[in-house]
């Protein structure tokens, strides 16, 4: 029944036999039966560049987590989940420890929404279990509370939740705690910088963020009883590097003219960076040396996905679950270089001060500027603008994120008077297809797509 | 009752007398008004506290306006508050010299954040953490000094132990006094009318606190003496996340639906009264823990547990029938714990609760009253 997506990702035939009790149990689980087969494999052949061996790897990396995930109690795993923003050396230590450690959210969004289209059924579960529709909660956190209410994704023995950034996150594994009984361990922080200070970090919230990961990452082994050593900690930081410093790469080859590849297909990539787990270990850095491979080939071949000279932008992130939402950016014309959120920026390649991980990690995050103020990730799309030499800014922003709300008419206004770009700001929601017409939106996209091109034209 | 005439009288002339304080020179600071800000920093150095937020709320014209600065989904008082000070009719929202904003969450940062981008006034911030560990305590009170050193820089003074010891002094006396008055409504007869406490307690972060101070024991005296009592009915505990000035038509529903609203607990709007301050020892760190350690937590703390707790507890000591959870759309915090609360208070008071969201929408009206009449009809069963 599956053997032809399964393919298309990446799955190799002895493979196939040799997990399928493991797929039919987790298919049963999830409720995926012969029509949706059909419709992973229209959408994969849709949206995604199934032709590159390094997207038929990266779909197999997110199919096989989806996987796992489901089983993982089952299969007699301790689970935890993490939540945004989490160090993803500390998830990749519990992970290479024998724990499975994963936001369930961005397994979910990745796989049962990108590849099966079939994310709308868990956020109902959401909406009826403490979540309700036209409250504008964060679909992020629905999907979580919906993966564990609907029973597909087992419920955790603990999670790990840096809420400081959104407050909904913290407050939406409190509520597991209490609706559960899911233990939290909690890394807090304030978002209280004054507007200019950015970059600079000041002192006392470094160094408050760093403690309170230290000490979440020692509770956090207590309670499941799992002893992290050094050599594994060392391990998950050389892994995670390995990861990161392939997609430097891969920024890199991103500024050939004509874009290279989708945004949708590398967003595969974004997501599993930010969160390696045992497969994304595994096979992950595999994958991307592939994609890197890939990309320089079609270079090589002057091969595009948009025409050669389309205005550039840099944007925010694509869609978690949506691959039509990108596709259809760029089928408007615009090259969609970066995004301003994964993109290592110079400023964040400079030699830390500081000597502890706890410390340094927390100068990496928040030299992002998205967890240190408004005006940090507004300066940092700046940043991003000036450094990919963009046309304009396309800030497709997660509407049901409070802090993104934040910022959004304030990054046109500033961006537009300091850049000298435009800037187009949209509302949409990164898993909930019910919340948006692709079409809809189709009208805007392309009008400012059309008003870069004369800008362009004129210059 | 005098004392309400005098307070009334008072505030009437309040607007043209922070218009003379500033002109003579005083600052006037202004400030996002939870539970986190110690008002005896600014009175230990000669200013006005003015709470910004307090002054208005309730208005569905100011959250319009706000679309244009910041979108919609974004908790209701605090888009409000953008409002507010675009349309300039307030004088209050106008005159201050800074906005101190103590950032508990997003939302509070969305009000901090968007008068800094669009306005040319000061804005200084500091953090509350969202646990009580001893290292979030020391966090909050690295705030409170740099908030300190930055109000001695405004004014020009020093802040010294001794001023602000006759601050805290002063403060501890005006949360008594309103916590003497609180208590008198665990009676059967209830000597004032929740509209009425929560005019008193908007009141005090209005006027100056010498004179609430004085006109609040006046009052003590004379509901002590009372003979009539407040409209009786169903007895209900009002909470949630905000309380603002002038957002007062929940409480004429209540009531017209033969309610009577015996306690409150909000995290914004209303003045704390509940934890005094020890004016001994190391003053500063005797203001970080009674506001932020000693104080029952909002719902933005993580685990968030002891409020729900404390209002279980509030549920009996006030022997109330029914609870009311009244939330600004878009809170996040409170509204994940409206969902778990009912079954919490069910079991620890045996009562029920009506959960009500508000956009400050007068359309919102006749649905709240039709919810709330079924409420209080319900809790007489």
């Amino acid at each position: 029944m599956y053997s032809e997506l399964l393919s298309l990702c990446g799955f190799e035939r002895d493979e196939i036999e040799r997990e399928r009790p493991r797929i039919d149990r987790a298919y049963e689980i999830l409720g995926i039966g012969e029509d949706d087969i059909k419709t992973a494999e229209e959408r994969v052949k849709t949206f995604f560049s199934v032709e590159l061996p390094s997207i038929r790897k990266v779909l197999g990396i997110w199919m096989k987590q989806l996987i796992d995930i489901v089983l993982t109690k089952e299969e007699g795993k301790k689970v935890i989940y993490t939540s945004f923003p989490c160090e993803n050396r500390i998830g990749a230590a519990f992970n290479l420890a024998g724990v499975y450690c994963q936001p369930p959210e961005i397994v979910f969004g990745m796989a049962l929404g990108q590849i099966f289209g079939k994310l709308v059924p868990i956020l109902e579960v959401a909406e009826q279990n403490g979540m309700p529709p036209g409250l504008g909660m964060c679909s992020f956190n629905s999907t979580r509370l919906g993966a564990i209410a609907s029973g597909m994704a087992p419920k955790p023995d603990l999670t790990i939740t840096s809420g400081f950034f959104c407050d909904q996150t913290a407050k939406t594994d409190d509520f597991l705690h209490e609706v559960y009984g899911v233990p939290n361990v909690f890394i807090d922080n304030c978002m209280d910088s004054s507007w200019d200070v950015y970059p600079t970090i000041p002192e006392n919230r470094l160094k408050y963020f760093a403690g309170e990961m230290k000490d979440a990452f020692s509770e956090a082994q207590d309670i499941l009883d799992v002893k992290i050593s050094d050599e594994t900690f060392h391990q998950a930081r050389v892994e995670a590097a390995k990861l990161w410093l392939g997609m430097g790469r891969v920024f890199e080859l991103m500024r050939a003219e004509p874009q290279p590849i989708s945004q949708v297909d590398l967003n595969l990539f974004y997501w599993m960076i930010g969160t390696p787990e045992s497969r994304i270990i595994a096979e992950g850095t595999e994958a991307i040396k592939l994609l890197a491979k890939d990309i320089k080939q079609r270079i090589d071949k002057g091969i595009g996905v948009v025409e050669k000279g389309a205005p550039r932008v840099v944007f925010f992130s694509p869609s978690i679950a949506d691959p039509a939402l990108g596709k259809m950016f760029e089928e408007t014309g615009l090259s969609i270089a970066s995004s301003a959120f994964f993109w290592l920026s110079p400023s964040e390649m400079v030699k830390s001060k500081y000597s502890t991980f706890e410390e340094k990690s927390v100068e990496s995050q928040m030299k992002k500027g998205v967890y240190h103020s408004s005006a940090g990730l507004v300066a940092r799309f700046r940043e991003a603008a000036e450094a990919w030499n963009a046309d304009g800014v396309f800030y497709y922003f997660h509407f049901s994120c409070r802090p993104l709300c934040i910022s959004s008419t304030i990054m046109k206004k500033d961006i537009e008077k300091k850049v000298g770009i435009p800037v187009l700001a949209l509302e949409g929601d990164f898993f909930d297809s019910r919340d948006y017409s692709v079409q809809a939106l189709r009208t805007r996209v392309e009008t400012f797509a059309e008003l870069l091109r004369a800008n362009k034209k004129a210059a | 009752m005098n004392a309400m005439e005098k307070i009334s009288s008072n505030l009437r002339n309040r607007v043209s007398d922070l218009k003379e304080q500033k002109r003579e020179g005083r600052k006037i600071i202004g400030y996002i008004p939870g539970k986190y800000l110690p008002e005896e920093l600014i009175l230990a150095c000669g200013a006005t506290p003015v709470p910004v937020s307090i002054f208005r709320g309730g208005d569905h014209e100011a959250v319009l306006i706000s679309g244009a600065y910041h979108p919609r989904w974004l908790d209701t008082f605090c888009r409000a508050q953008i409002g507010y000070k675009m349309l300039s009719e307030e004088a209050v929202y106008q005159m201050i010299d800074i906005l101190i904003a103590p950032i508990t969450d997003t939302n509070t940062r969305a009000i901090a954040d968007g008068w800094e981008y669009y306005t040319d006034l000061e804005i200084f911030r500091f953090g509350v953490p969202h646990r009580k560990t001893e290292r979030a305590l020391n966090y909050y009170l690295d705030g409170l000094n740099l908030f300190k050193e930055k109000l001695e820089v405004l004014t020009g003074t020093t802040i010294t132990d001794e001023a602000l010891k006759e601050a805290i002094d002063l403060c501890n006396r005006e949360r008594r006094l309103f916590r003497e008055i609180n208590v008198m409504r665990k009676s059967e007869t209830v000597p004032i009318s929740s509209l009425d406490f929560v005019t008193l307690n908007h009141s005090s972060f209005i006027a100056d606190k010498r004179f609430m101070v004085d006109a609040l024991e006046e009052l003590v005296s004379e509901l002590k003496t009372k003979q009539d009592s407040a409209p009786g009915g169903q007895r209900i505990l009002f909470t949630g996340s905000t309380l603002a000035l002038g957002d007062y038509t929940i409480f004429r529903l209540i009531e017209e639906a033969g309610g009577t609203v015996v306690t409150e607990e909000f995290a914004e709007g209303l003045r704390p009264y509940e934890v005094d301050v020890p004016a001994n020892g190391d003053l500063m760190r005797s203001l970080a823990e009674s506001y932020f350690t000693n104080q029952v937590c909002t719902a933005f703390f993580r685990p968030g547990r002891e409020r729900l707790d404390y209002l279980v507890d509030l549920s009996k000591e006030f022997k109330v029938d029914g609870v009311i959870w009244y939330q600004m759309m878009y809170r996040d915090s409170y509204d994940l714990e409206s969902y778990y609360f009912p079954q919490i208070l069910k079991k620890g008071a045996d009562v029920p609760m009506l959960k009500i969201e508000t956009d400050y929408d007068s359309a919102e009206t006749g649905q709240f009253r039709t919810r709330i009449e079924t409420f209080i009809e319900t809790t007489r069963r």
